[in-house]
């Protein structure tokens, strides 16, 4: 496998040091971090190797050097008698044919220190480039499928800056579609105009990236109008506080796309409501570290019943309120008042009034005038967020004579998401 | 909301217990009256173990486990409730049952999926899988090649749930066998005999990657620790592919590289021992359903000579709408048998 576009990313010269910048005082991201580490460029030539006894010790041009061990070299061999061309998948399992004690019988430095060629003790040869060597020769520490792009945090000021789409453009112009797919990365919301007013054109715009995600509310697009008996209270008038979707699945649905088709008149009725999640998670981690270790330690029950288009559901999941990964960075935020169920995990079970003040808190903060946003999708507009950053709402609406509120909604996840921004940034040769 | 409209200082004005015990009447300074039945008091004073799963014991088994594995005649579990909440039960508590009597007639699968909730659409198709010896393959399962013991698509951050294995065309001989093994128990035995490797494969996330055109044209990754722990330490997932396995490894890991292999090999020969592996034909006729966070699956190889096919269907579930479908089914049967709850 060899993603040419990231290879030719880091192919500058040297060492790549790159200016962050901080937005919104936020620390940056760990993979521009990673990338100031590693040394970079077609210009990456090998000056001499050294057979140790483990691991082939490795000069590198610019000064720097790396133990890499034989069982990592063989193991990622990338001959066609190793490593399936077509499937782009390794063809056998080291673990079986493969020493740990390997030792490269010789090595050889070619096309003055591009290439290196090993020589196993069966007389299997391993050519390497070493731009792929420079590459995988020291890990990595950003750990996620994530684009690798900064992330962009937000506040009450969002609405001026939110990155807006043409929807024609998105379903015709692939460097537009990759922009969007980006931008719902870094960003986490984003505007989609001149939708129109015609059924179902969101599903047109999830089909062109992979498909929209089916759930037990939908196989795709669904309506959310005023319905007489509601079986969920987003169908009803009454204000929806700020919150994820889904957080009773264990695979909380990833982005939602939602699309007015009518809207009720006025500057407020209606008006859709949102806040960045992790922006507020973070922080609450400044103002009270004790309040975020209680949502980031300690998941909670989410659950929801009820009847929809497969019939009858009885989900549940349990969630961090705050998920923070190994490095210590929110990844996501699980948050849902009227989905939480009754009960706590065991060990929160003498902590309850701790956990209320900490969880009220949380609350409170994204609600504030810092951090909420408030504006009326108008018809033919589309909203698109990432539904595990990102919580939405709406204020209160009362309808009267002909008013009519009706928007669709379809969900998709993130491995496809980002699968098709890889595509599409490879295919352009597009660096970000 | 509470946040907004209760005091986190609250204190009831005044309790009230019915006669019988039966029931709980706190009375709020506002004038609020909340009543609690003493069923859910119980209930809801301990706290619960933090798991999405069924209420059923978990069971992990070895390579005797063929003889008393579950299994299900296709038609009854497509037309009986009590056997298909049963197949769930087992499959969570499991992970790996036998559906028979299914014929050889296409898209069985996505009937199956249906009756629970959905196909869950992948990369790979959006309901039904084939799986097939194809020229140009996205995919090693689409060779004649054995396939190393694994749990698919972990380039997946969502990896799918359940895996449903149909077998309708299978060469004869002992070419194209299928292997289990229940990564649960293996990994298991493996804290136990080698604490220092399976700290290695549970606290380390390694990359998983996988790049092509099928359904659709991707370009997949995630990263995830071969064994994942929950809060508590216990098994909740195997994420295990070799052939998919990415090239890059975790910063944390440099300098411990060759430990970290160590653990893998040790990791991969444990689970092909003869405590844990099952082996076994697949019939025509015949599916397999398991849990692929859970159970690892391979083949031996085969060579096919003129006339002879191999042909399975494969769709994906995942657990979201899989238990959603058991307690659904579980409350229906238990409304419907009168048992008081």
């Amino acid at each position: 496998m060899s993603c040419n576009w990231l290879v030719s990313k880091l192919c500058r010269p040297g060492f790549a040091s790159l200016q962050l910048t901080r937005l919104s005082g936020r620390r940056p991201s760990q993979l521009c971090r990673s990338i100031s580490l590693m040394p970079v460029g077609s210009s990456s030539r090998v000056v001499s190797v050294e057979l140790k006894e483990r691991d082939l010790f490795i000069n590198w041009n610019d000064s720097s050097s790396v133990d890499l061990p034989y069982v990592f070299l063989r193991d990622n061999c990338q001959e066609p008698v190793s490593f399936d061309q077509s499937a782009k998948q390794r063809l056998f399992n080291p673990a079986f044919t493969v020493d740990l004690s390997i030792k490269a019988k010789e090595v050889d430095v070619k096309e003055d220190g591009r290439q290196l060629v090993i020589t196993w003790p069966d007389g299997h040869q391993s050519r390497f480039e070493s731009a792929w060597l420079a590459r995988y020769c020291r890990g990595k520490s950003s750990l996620s499928g994530r684009l690798a792009v900064e992330p962009y945090y937000w506040g009450s000021d969002y609405c001026d800056k939110m990155p807006r789409f043409d929807f024609n453009k998105l379903m015709t112009e692939e460097d537009s579609l990759l922009e969007y797919l980006l931008k719902l990365e870094s960003h986490g919301l984003v505007l989609v105009e001149s939708v129109g007013t015609e059924s179902r054109q969101m599903k047109k715009l999830c089909d062109r990236i992979a498909f929209p995600k089916p759930t037990v509310y939908g196989f795709d697009v669904m309506k959310v109008e005023s319905k007489p008996n509601p079986s969920h209270i987003a169908y009803s008038g009454v204000e929806l506080p700020l919150h994820n979707d889904f957080v009773y699945y264990d695979y909380t649905s990833g982005i939602q796309l939602l699309h007015f088709i009518h809207q009720l008149p006025g500057p407020t009725a209606g008006a859709s409501r949102f806040c960045d999640g992790i922006n507020v998670a973070q922080e609450l981690r400044t103002r009270n570290p004790a309040a975020f270790d209680m949502l980031s330690q300690y998941p909670i029950q989410f659950v929801d019943v009820g009847t929809d288009y497969i019939g009858d559901y009885d989900t549940e999941s349990w969630h961090f309120p705050i998920s923070v990964d190994k490095n210590g960075d929110v990844t996501g935020v699980a948050y849902s008042n009227h989905s939480r169920g009754p009960h706590f995990p065991s060990l929160l079970m003498d902590k309850l009034h701790d956990w209320y003040a900490a969880y009220y808190e949380f609350s409170h903060l994204m609600n504030s005038r810092d951090y909420l946003i408030e504006f009326k999708v108008q018809p033919g507009q589309m909203v698109v967020f990432n539904n595990v950053r990102v919580l939405h709402g709406r204020s209160e609406f009362k309808m009267t004579g002909n008013d009519y509120r009706y928007a669709e909604l379809c969900y998709m996840d993130w491995d496809e998401i980002r699968s098709k921004a890889r595509v599409l940034a490879k295919k352009l040769s597009h660096i970000y | 909301n509470p946040a907004f409209t209760v005091d986190l200082n609250i204190q009831a004005k005044q309790a009230h217990t019915s006669e019988d015990g039966q029931q709980l009447c706190l009375t709020w300074p506002d004038g609020h009256r909340s009543r609690f039945s003493s069923f859910w008091l119980v209930e809801h004073s301990e706290g619960r173990k933090e798991a999405s799963r069924l209420p059923v014991e978990q069971r992990l088994w070895k390579s005797d486990y063929y003889n008393s594995m579950a299994r299900f005649d296709f038609e009854t579990l497509m037309i009986d409730d009590g056997s298909l909440l049963e197949f769930i039960m087992h499959l969570d508590s499991c992970g790996l049952v036998l559906v028979e009597n299914v014929g050889t007639a296409v898209k069985e699968v996505r009937r199956l999926c249906e009756r629970i909730s959905f196909p869950r659409p992948s990369v790979y198709g959006h309901d039904v899988i084939k799986v097939e010896a194809t020229p140009n393959p996205s995919n090693l399962a689409y060779t004649g090649l054995g396939l190393p013991l694994h749990t698919d698509v972990p380039y997946y951050g969502y990896v799918p749930g359940i895996q449903i294995f149909h077998c309708i065309q299978q060469p004869p001989g002992t070419g194209g066998m299928s292997h289990f093994c229940d990564g649960f128990s293996v990994a298991s035995k493996l804290r136990d005999t080698n604490p220092a490797a399976f700290h290695m494969l549970s606290q380390y996330a390694i990359q998983y990657v996988d790049a092509g055109k099928d359904f659709l044209d991707f370009s997949m990754e995630s990263w995830h620790t071969p064994i994942k722990l929950n809060r508590l330490g216990e098994i909740t997932a195997i994420y295990f592919n070799n052939d998919v396995r990415g090239s890059h490894y975790p910063a944390s890991l440099n300098g411990r590289l060759l430990e970290w292999y160590e653990a893998y090999y040790a990791f991969s020969h444990l689970m092909y021992a003869p405590e844990f592996l099952i082996e076994f034909k697949l019939e025509p006729g015949q599916m397999v359903a398991f849990d692929n966070q859970r159970v690892l699956h391979g083949r031996s190889g085969f060579v096919l000579e003129d006339g002879h096919y191999r042909y399975l269907e494969v769709a994906y579930l995942d657990w979201d709408e899989t238990r959603s479908k058991a307690r659904v089914l579980k409350a229906k049967i238990n409304a419907d048998s009168n048992v008081e709850q």
